[in-house]
């Protein structure tokens, strides 16, 4: 360890394509904190609030709920932004290694340096938070803006906060680097034999089928096993479902990414169809955060046709879950956009050396952006797809003939997908200073 | 007979700092020529081979590409996009590292170049499979960069630099990376490619013996030609390609 902290020292300086590296996940971790704080703080206010006793705990329910489906995300964005701290150094990794540092020296090093970025940028969210308190305050709750004092964190659960961004920054770090070998020839990413994706499409249809299946007589289901703990079951095969949909989604990717490929008749798109059919897993889990943001639109369409109809205090519980949801789904969608700009960030790092020699045969740089934009628009648009889809599935016989009749949960939908996809494209284009970078650093 | 000029360098400066990696250097390069350009390292050779090849852009001086049946263009004063233009459909290269794209197949490697020109897949394909036949690797064209050896990336990457009919061919260190019986066979595949079809390869190598099969070694040190003769044997087009 006495020698780690001077080389992490030494490795601190930035280089050319180092600055933007370093910038992108610590923003990340900035807008991930002060969301997180946000959340935690709402999540307080419902569970400790007088003006909540009335809904028997289930604005406590609701949060947590919120709280969870936050924390996948998180994590994703927590082994991305190790990830690409760990290819940012590459090369000096690599002599360090030549130099005789041990591998546990290079561990140290990377998983040290991904959580100081991690650190400055949950300080960096600490002081945005406090920006975007005001705003919290005029959110609609309880019949009117819930007010500053309410959504305010408690110091002590702002540092617990603080402290688990930093913990799962750390661990995603370390467990992000079993994929990597850092050799002193180069530092290289495992790769094991792809899965036979066919059974686990086969599989994951059937089972996605049994959960529509149980969804549809959930009735009988509440009846055997009492209210509460059908809830529980529920959220229990919302979750099983959101899982599933994982499974299903790279073999998916890869069977578009095979016809892509076949049809294609410009090189961006042979490229893209190409990468995506060979890295569909990986390809999947950049954006697989959008199925769970198109879920959660999908039945939070639901709540809203139903809180179109609702009136009186249970008027004001539905409008509340409404305002809830939409949050969530903001929040949501600004965790997907960083991490999939902090994943893009890393594999133009990973492939520095065919870019510089892409460039040198003059292929246009629009050419490659479009394949770069095809590889994550392509199982996008089928994560958003299969989110909808599983959502619509599942939610249709609980909420039934709302959901085709309420206009407003329709335009909610489509605007989840507008705003999701439009965030994303913002993220990618942000990877452009990398690019650029690396073209002129090669020139 | 001699044959026309296809690139003309005159009086090319290029300074990083304070040091200067090409001092006034002068180059006439005629079609059909291969041409090794050797010294020691830091002596600007790979400048040079940029330089020439319009991926980096002079302080001062200018380069002239003269495509036979083209007007001859002034590389230095044009802009990033189209050096990227002249590059993509004028000139090829071969890099040490084949820099293939490891998902695509042996052809669509060599027939990308093609793509980006408009044309249509089969069309590209069907080029690209017979540059590959012409340099060995017939019935090879479905396997992907991993499945093939060193020499048979390189003669993809030999392909794709070919595909387009560029002119002028660019190198460097080809057969870096090889043994020296499989660095003898890719070598005799890129003068086939190249000066065995009339057209010019210029090459940055270390290795004398890959340099005597040229027909001319261009030598630097400290960014100024110091030599620029035919090898003692200096072998016909023909002879090389073999």
């Amino acid at each position: 360890m006495s020698t780690v902290l001077p080389l992490a020292r030494l490795l601190s300086r930035p280089s050319r394509q180092g600055r933007a590296a370093i910038v992108l996940p610590a923003v990340a971790f900035a807008v991930t904190t002060a969301l997180l704080l946000v959340v935690a703080g709402g999540a307080h206010m419902f569970l400790v609030d007088p003006r909540t006793r009335d809904a028997d705990g289930f604005y406590g329910i609701l949060a947590s709920l919120a709280l969870l489906l936050l924390a996948v995300p998180l994590v994703t964005l927590g082994a991305a932004a190790a990830r690409l701290s760990s290819r940012r150094r590459n090369d000096r990794l690599a002599t360090l290694r030549l130099l005789g540092a041990s591998g546990r020296e290079i561990w140290a090093l990377t998983v040290l340096e991904a959580t100081l970025v991690a650190a400055a940028g949950a300080v960096a969210g600490v002081a945005l938070y406090v920006a975007l308190l005001p705003l919290v305050g005029l959110l609609p709750f309880f019949g009117g803006p819930v007010g500053m004092a309410s959504v305010a964190i408690d110091p002590l659960l702002g540092a617990g906060v603080l402290a688990g961004v930093v913990v799962i920054a750390a661990v995603s770090a370390a467990a992000s680097l079993r994929k990597v070998t850092v050799t002193p020839l180069g530092v290289r990413t495992r790769s094991a034999a792809p899965p036979s994706r066919r059974a686990a499409l086969i599989i994951g249809l059937v089972a996605l089928a049994g959960v529509a299946l149980l969804v549809a007589n959930f009735a009988v289901v509440g009846e055997l096993l009492g209210p509460a703990i059908a809830l529980v079951v529920l959220l229990g095969v919302f979750a099983g479902g959101m899982a599933l949909l994982n499974l299903v989604g790279a073999p998916i990717v890869a069977a578009r990414g095979r016809a892509m490929a076949r049809r294609a008749n410009s090189a961006a798109q042979l490229v893209a169809g190409r990468e995506l059919a060979a890295h569909a897993g990986p390809s999947w889990r950049r954006v697989s955060g959008m199925a769970i943001v198109s879920f959660i639109a999908v039945v939070a369409g639901c709540g809203l046709a139903i809180a179109d109809v609702a009136e009186g205090a249970e008027g004001t519980l539905m409008a509340d879950i409404r305002t809830g949801v939409l949050v969530t789904l903001g929040i949501a969608f600004v965790l997907l956009a960083c991490a999939v700009g902090v994943t893009q960030a890393a594999s133009v790092l990973e492939e520095r050396d065919l870019i510089v020699g892409l460039d040198r045969l003059g292929i246009p740089d629009a050419e490659l952006r479009r394949a770069r934009r095809l590889t994550v628009m392509v199982p996008l648009r089928w994560a958003a797809i299969g989110g909808a889809a599983l959502g619509g599935v599942l939610s249709f016989p609980i909420v039934g003939i709302s959901l085709l009749v309420a206009p407003l949960s329709v335009a909610t939908i489509a605007l989840t997908f507008v705003a999701g996809f439009a965030l994303v494209a913002g993220a990618l284009a942000s990877t452009r200073p990398i690019v650029t970078g690396i073209r002129r650093g090669a020139a | 007979m001699t044959s026309s000029p296809v690139l003309t360098a005159a009086g090319l400066v290029k300074r990083y700092g304070a040091l200067a990696a090409l001092d006034n250097v002068s180059l006439t390069i005629r079609g059909g020529e291969s041409v090794a350009v050797m010294g020691a390292s830091g002596s600007g050779k790979t400048t040079l081979l940029h330089t020439l090849a319009a991926v980096i852009a002079p302080d001062s001086g200018s380069v002239v590409l003269s495509p036979p049946g083209a007007e001859p263009t002034e590389l230095v004063g044009l802009s990033e996009s189209e050096r990227a233009r002249v590059r993509r459909t004028l000139l090829g290269f071969v890099f040490q590292e084949h820099l293939l794209l490891p998902e695509l197949t042996a052809v669509e490697n060599a027939a990308l170049p093609l793509l980006l020109t408009g044309m249509r897949r089969q069309d590209a394909e069907r080029h690209a499979a017979a540059w590959l036949a012409a340099l060995g690797l017939a019935g090879m064209e479905t396997r992907r960069i991993g499945q093939l050896s060193g020499g048979q990336a390189q003669r993809v990457a030999i392909a794709r630099a070919q595909v387009t009919g560029a002119p002028v061919v660019f190198a460097d260190e080809p057969t870096g990376a090889l043994d020296s019986a499989t660095s003898a066979d890719v070598l005799s595949a890129l003068l086939h490619a190249t000066t065995g079809q009339g057209r010019t390869l210029v090459m940055v190598t270390h290795d004398a013996e890959v340099a005597r099969r040229c027909t001319r070694i261009v030598r630097l040190r400290d960014g100024r030609v110091i030599d620029d003769t035919a090898p003692a044997a200096a072998p016909t087009p023909a002879e090389a390609a073999r």
